[in-house]
């Protein structure tokens, strides 16, 4: 008798989600699924709306990434208003870019000591109730307490420039709201009572380098084989290859690093991608055109970012960045558990590069705004910290949105995620007869490990819980993990 | 309870009905000069807040109560307690008080007021039953017999 496995809700992700898996006579799995069921509608309802609040508007998507909306929007918004990124004021780049990477530095630490560090620390297969950040608090209470002031930092940072830690409010058309004052300034270079500055952020990014380079030394079987699998890499690149994140030219290459799209400018996106549907999920699933739904998926985030880029322009993160690449030979790293090791090294540039900006005296001018000639059509494309976003707005002649299409970071590893899945399905659960909660735990790992902001990819609404569900050949419920969300 | 050095944390969103009577509350004892101490709102509480609740002798947690009890609220000492939710980074106001007795040594003396809400849409006004709810509270508050 076949069976089916329905993982329901996955845990430790944000959003709902849930995994079927399918299994044959033989007990083996014959196949899988990630399915997103949560419904979006941010690309109908923001029609009618004028434009300029649509950056306002559209980071209501996410309570993790809202900033990476905002800006995403915001630049699209600026296309709307006849500017392109290189038209606007010094400083206003200079603050959009300290917010962008404060948005990423504090995301990354979240995931990686909120949500992460658990299956680190305590191994896949650990009993539940150690999966979780309390017990990572009381088996390495410093590595927790510096994860809750690098995210406090990352979210003050963000709270500096927009009013608000969630859902403030920064880019307008052609410019910033506010200014960057001296005394908030100083805040972040030298900290504070409760808030160390930039230079203990960047000393402890390397200090948690230095754990995650250790343990992938010491647990490297485990690593290099678990959701390994080739695929595209997609990412923004600068014009001379380095890593980009806010502003840069469209780049994938392929599982050997061959370009397979290179210096391509975000707003022709369309020429180059395709969205699939599958009747299972709402996710959709983006492909490159010229290869094909089958062969032109790719994945993004990190890994992908720092697999397509030459180098990254900071330093430290350089160099941590070819330590890593030593575990690949140098060429694309194809294994789904090294998201972990390439965001921490992000989590590093981007502290350099607030450490960058905050010593720039330009990031306190007041000369914050520009104004163009309104366009009819907009786009606007950042790396949020789980990948390529794209925003893309039309206007009408009254300034209401007509039209919208978001392509949101999970979607693009939509197939990276149900390849990791099955990936991990054949090879911890296949031809047991008895299905633990523990190998179950290693679907989540696997899922995990792309960091997918599921109420982001779908624009959800409502409770998010993420399920398993073991499935027989006649497609019977045999086994089912529920965990409730909030 | 003492109303100096004491931090109220509000959770909820006032974009969903009665889930925003924890900051509806909150903003109005603010307002009217009720509630000495400082206020934070929140969507949801996250490990973060740890490090917040940790610098006040008292915390009073304010949130919606889904119940099927007819009281208009409730008020309830608050206890540290080792539970996680799956997610981890969205807390009980008990998990929190653990973690941050885990964290940072430190044990504030806490509470918990639940304000009953009726209907949790997607919406911004309050029900008529949430407010009534939340004028019960309050004028509780006032008369000092929520302490």
């Amino acid at each position: 008798m076949s069976k089916k496995i329905v993982i329901d809700p996955v845990t430790r992700v944000e959003g709902h989600g849930r995994v079927s898996i399918h299994l044959n006579e033989a007990g083996e799995v014959s196949d899988s699924f990630f399915h997103i069921v949560e419904f979006r509608g941010f690309e109908r309802f923001i029609q009618g709306h004028p434009y300029w609040e649509v950056p306002v508007l559209v980071q209501r998507l996410c309570g993790i990434c809202p900033v990476s909306h905002h800006l995403a929007a915001g630049k699209a918004v600026d296309a709307l208003s006849g500017l392109q990124p290189g038209d606007l004021s010094p400083a206003t780049i200079l603050l959009r870019r300290l917010l962008h990477y404060g948005q990423i530095f504090q995301s990354h630490a979240l995931h990686f000591f909120y949500l992460a560090s658990p299956d680190l620390l305590f191994g896949a297969d650990a009993p539940p109730e150690q999966r979780n950040v309390v017990a990572v608090a009381q088996a390495n209470r410093e590595l927790a307490r510096k994860g809750i002031l690098m995210r406090k930092y990352g979210q003050e940072v963000i709270r500096a420039l927009t009013g608000k830690r969630i859902h403030g409010v920064a880019a307008v058309p052609g410019g910033m709201y506010k200014t960057f004052s001296p005394a908030e300034r100083a805040v972040f270079l030298q900290g504070t009572n409760g808030l160390p500055g930039i230079a203990t952020m960047i000393e402890w990014a390397r200090e948690t380098l230095e754990f995650i380079g250790q343990y992938f030394e010491q647990n490297r079987i485990w690593l290099d084989h678990f959701a390994t699998y080739p695929s595209g890499h997609l990412g923004l690149v600068a014009s001379d290859g380095a890593l980009e994140l806010y502003d840069g030219r469209l780049r994938a290459v392929d599982a050997r690093g061959g370009r397979i799209l290179d210096d391509i400018a975000p707003a022709d996106y369309q020429q180059y991608f395709g969205e699939g549907v599958e009747e299972w999920s709402y996710l959709k699933f983006p492909y490159l055109l010229s290869l094909g739904r089958e062969d032109g998926w790719n994945r993004v985030g990190p890994l992908a970012r720092i697999n397509a880029c030459d180098y990254i322009p900071t330093p430290l993160a350089e160099a941590e960045r070819q330590r890593m690449a030593e575990f690949s030979g140098g060429l694309p790293n194809n294994r789904s558990l090294y998201y972990h090791w390439a965001r921490l090294i992000e989590l590093l540039h981007c502290a350099e590069l607030m450490q960058e900006i905050l010593e720039d005296e330009t990031v306190l001018s007041d000369d914050l705004l520009r104004k163009g000639e309104r366009q009819p059509e907009g786009v606007g494309v950042v790396e949020a910290p789980r990948g390529t976003l794209i925003h893309h707005y039309k206007a009408d002649e009254k300034g209401q949105v007509t039209w919208c299409n978001l392509i949101v970071s999970t979607t693009h590893n939509n197939e990276a995620m149900n390849r990791a899945v099955r990936e991990v399905a054949r090879s911890e659960l296949s031809g047991h007869a008895e299905i633990t909660e523990a190998m179950l735990n290693q679907v989540e790992v696997a899922i995990r490990a792309y960091d997918p902001c599921l109420s982001c990819a779908t624009h959800a609404l409502g409770q998010m819980p993420l399920q398993v569900q073991l499935l027989g050949p006649e497609g019977e419920l045999l086994q089912e993990i529920i965990k409730e969300g909030h | 309870m003492s109303r100096e050095a004491a931090l109220m944390l509000a959770i909820g969103n006032d974009g969903r009905q009665d889930d925003g009577l924890g900051w509806a509350f909150a903003q109005a004892v603010r307002a009217e000069g009720l509630f000495a101490g400082e206020v934070a709102l929140r969507y949801q509480l996250q490990v973060e807040d740890a490090e917040l609740i940790k610098d006040f002798e008292t915390v009073l947690f304010v949130d919606a109560w889904k119940t099927n009890e007819e009281a208009p609220f409730f008020c309830a000492p608050c206890l540290a307690e080792a539970t996680t939710s799956f997610s981890t980074h969205s807390l009980s106001p008990q998990a929190l008080l653990h973690l941050c007795l885990t964290l940072y040594d430190a044990a504030p003396t806490a509470y918990q007021l639940g304000i009953r809400g009726a209907s949790w849409e997607l919406e911004m006004e309050l029900s008529a039953a949430g407010r009534t709810n939340l004028h019960a509270a309050l004028e509780a508050w006032q008369r000092k017999s929520v302490t």
